[in-house]
């Protein structure tokens, strides 16, 4: 390269009056440069925390979002199934009522041949003050014919 | 092209890229302020032109029967309302409905191609049904929440249950009175409709508020009782060609109503009516009657009355106002069961003659056999020992006068004559029930405090409420009072046992039981006049059974019977009646009622 210079004729610059070189004593990068990695590493760690946090976070967003979801779906059914139970309730209560009423019960039974009485025997009181006598029991052959 | 040209062109459009610009930055700007700055604003401006309010009805509570028997429920329903502007196919959206509303293909078509907008195809669609028709999604076609009032027991007791009118609230009896616990709360919706006044579809119901269905009512009716005592009373009705009749079965004790009849008569439909069996005897079918039973309604011999007659019906009372002579005179020791008066069949007072309903020599009667045989004389006897002033107050203490507080609408308190008031012929008028006009339910109160040990019991008819969650909290009882000393209740029943065994009140006789009551035929006043309707009576019978252990109160009225006398018109009735609820509720038979006939 010297020699090429040399060849061109290039006339030969004024050597420059540098005073100083730009140069300076650093101290030794060993200790620093590695505290920084550790530093960068840790930062880096955090990032990839905060990164995995946000997006738990929004997964359980998401997923509370599907259980809130599901579970109103589900309210939403059960509560239209109570709808529709209350409703036969009162369906087969009316229908209940229907049955046993006086009217139908009285026509039913003059259907069945079933009139009103037209005196009813009653039983004469007998008082519970005094002891009852004790009731005769007549042999097994009266008996047997009585009741045949 | 010159250079001048050149640059006037590119400050042309340097000048309209920049009105371009400026353009879309104004759009830009608006855009930002109706989307974003005021978007809230614009958003509800808009909805509030097309959401309407809607109120969304509140199940109607229930009324049930002491036993829980319903007698009045509400079922929802949907109706169904038609926009015959969206559809575009009437036929075969009618033929799509026609099953499910069960009306006539034909009819819907009709119906869906009038034109008018707003078509209602039915009022009271059951749900079922309604599922079916909006799982059809056809155009044009609404739903809308309504509910039906069922009354299962048909138009019985109807008086006192009341109605609902077509808006769902009550308009009679206790619908009326206790409209606004049973009505409940309504809820509030809004919905979006187009201006035109049609739902949009597809858009949201919002619930601005939640309707909470009513409180219902229990009642202390007894249905079987009601159904029996409408039955006699109706066919005692027929029987007698009365106008009108009332019947009350009280519980002694509680003052709790287990049944209140309240009937008028269809006398266009008597006439093929009267041919029916008399009371006592066997029924049988015939025209008024179904099964043996009177037809109570518009197709009847009689129908169930406008209002609770019971409460609502004021009319001198007759000789059932003797209690409060009797009452007053034993409590104050004036007479005992025993005293005797000289009684005449007639006496002339203050230039007007009255007179005992049989003529009978001048005769020694105690005060018993006055009460027994109802004697008018005799009994203006007892009054003139016992003073005006404390007859007076004794009418007030029995409850004459003031409404009986048992919450039915329209009840009257009756009409007491006042000291101020007072003419002389009023000391033999008053005590036989000729000057006060009261209710039947008063008559009732009155002899139920008899019955009741001497303490005056107010009558009540409901003795519940139901939550809408179906809890049932009872009604307090109302203060009783006593009005006899102990001991006077029995001297007093045992001269009311005297009416029905040997008295005017024979008829009442129920076989195995005691019964004590009082009879009472009431003139009827000329309207707007003085005087009275020839031949025209109120007959009753107000009694209470058994006598020796009460359980059971009951009244029965009435009006212009063809059989004028309480005795025979109204005691067969009531001793029909109370046998029947002496027997439904097991109440032992009485020690030593043969005598009465059993």
């Amino acid at each position: 390269m010297i020699g090429l210079s040399h060849a061109r004729a290039v006339p030969l610059e004024q050597p420059r009056k540098d005073p100083k070189p730009d140069l300076r004593v650093v101290p030794p990068r060993t200790r620093r440069r590695h505290s920084l990695s550790r530093k960068t590493h840790r930062r880096h760690g955090m990032e990839i925390l905060s990164v995995a946090v946000i997006a738990l976070s929004l997964m359980c967003v998401v997923i509370g979002h599907a259980y809130v979801a599901e579970g109103q779906m589900r309210l939403s059914t059960v509560q239209s199934r109570l709808s529709q139970a209350q409703l036969n309730y009162r369906q087969d209560e009316l229908q209940l009522a229907r049955l046993e009423t006086p009217l139908r019960i009285a026509s039913g039974a003059l259907a069945q041949h079933m009139v009103h009485p037209s005196q009813i025997q009653q039983l004469p009181y007998v008082s519970l003050n005094s002891p009852l006598p004790p009731p005769s029991l007549g042999s097994a052959g009266t008996a047997g014919a009585a009741s045949g | 092209m010159s250079s001048k040209s050149t640059v006037l062109l590119a400050r042309r459009i340097r000048f309209v890229r920049l009105v371009v610009v400026l353009v879309l930055l104004l759009i830009a700007a608006r855009l930002i302020d109706i989307q974003v700055v005021n978007s809230g604003r614009y958003s509800r401006e808009a909805r509030s032109e097309l959401a309407q309010p809607v109120t969304v009805q509140a199940l109607r509570g229930g009324i049930f029967a002491r036993n829980g028997q319903p007698l009045a429920v509400s079922i929802p329903t949907k109706e169904v309302i038609a926009d015959d502007f969206q559809i575009r196919h009437p036929i075969t959206e009618a033929k799509a409905l026609s099953p499910l509303l069960k009306i006539p293909a034909s009819n819907l078509a009709t119906e869906l191609s009038r034109r008018s907008g707003y078509v209602p195809l039915s009022h009271y669609l059951g749900v079922p049904a309604a599922n079916k028709v909006a799982a059809d999604h056809l155009p044009g076609i609404t739903l809308v929440d309504s509910s039906l009032r069922e009354y299962p027991n048909g138009n019985l007791a109807s008086p006192v249950i009341g109605s609902v009118n077509a808006a769902g609230h009550g308009s009679s009896g206790l619908e009326y009175e206790y409209n606004s616990l049973l009505a409940g709360k309504p809820g509030r919706e809004s919905i979006l409709e187009s201006p035109f006044g049609v739902p949009l579809p597809q858009t949201p119901v919002v619930a601005r508020s939640v309707a909470h269905p009513g409180t219902g009512l229990e009642l202390t009716l007894d249905p079987p009782l009601q159904y029996e005592a409408e039955q006699a009373l109706a066919a005692q009705m027929v029987s007698t060609k009365a106008r009108n009749g009332i019947a009350v079965v009280m519980d002694v004790h509680t003052g709790n109503i287990l049944a209140m009849a309240n009937l008028v008569a269809n006398p266009q439909n008597q006439a093929s009516a009267s041919n029916s069996a008399p009371l006592g005897s066997a029924p049988t079918p015939g025209a008024g009657s179904t099964g043996g039973a009177v037809v109570i309604g518009p197709n009847g011999p009689v129908s169930q009355a406008p209002s609770a007659l019971a409460v609502t019906q004021v009319n001198e009372p007759g000789s059932v106002f003797k209690i409060a002579t009797f009452s007053a005179a034993l409590q104050d020791g004036v007479i005992t069961p025993n005293t005797t008066f000289v009684v005449p069949d007639q006496e002339v007072l203050d230039g007007s003659l009255f007179h005992d309903a049989e003529t009978h020599p001048t005769q020694p009667m105690t005060a018993t056999q006055i009460i027994a045989q109802s004697s008018n004389i005799g009994t203006s006897y007892v009054a003139t020992n016992l003073g005006e002033s404390r007859l007076l107050a004794q009418v007030k203490t029995l409850g004459f006068g003031s409404p009986t507080g048992l919450g039915l609408p329209g009840e009257s308190p009756g009409i007491l004559a006042t000291a101020a008031q007072w003419e002389p012929t009023n000391i033999v008028s008053l005590p036989i029930g000729q000057v006060d006009a009261v209710t039947a339910q008063q008559v009732l109160d009155a002899y139920n405090m008899v019955a009741n040990g001497g303490v005056f019991v107010p009558p009540r008819l409901v003795q519940a409420t139901i939550t809408p969650s179906g809890k049932a909290v009872g009604t307090p009882m109302k203060p009783t009072r006593r009005i006899l000393s102990p001991g006077i209740d029995q001297e007093f029943t045992k001269m009311l046992e005297q009416v029905v065994k040997s008295g005017t009140g024979v008829h009442a006789v129920i076989p195995g039981y005691l019964v004590a009551g009082k009879t009472g035929t009431a003139n009827i006043h000329l309207k707007g006049r003085a005087g009275f309707i020839p031949g025209a009576f109120v007959a009753e019978f107000v009694g209470f059974a058994p006598a020796n252990h009460p359980v059971l109160s009951a009244i029965v009225v009435l009006n212009r019977p063809n059989t004028i006398y309480g005795g025979s018109a109204s005691a067969p009735v009531f001793a029909k009646i109370m046998g029947y609820a002496l027997h439904r509720y097991d109440i032992p038979t009485s020690a030593g009622s043969s005598a009465q006939g059993g």
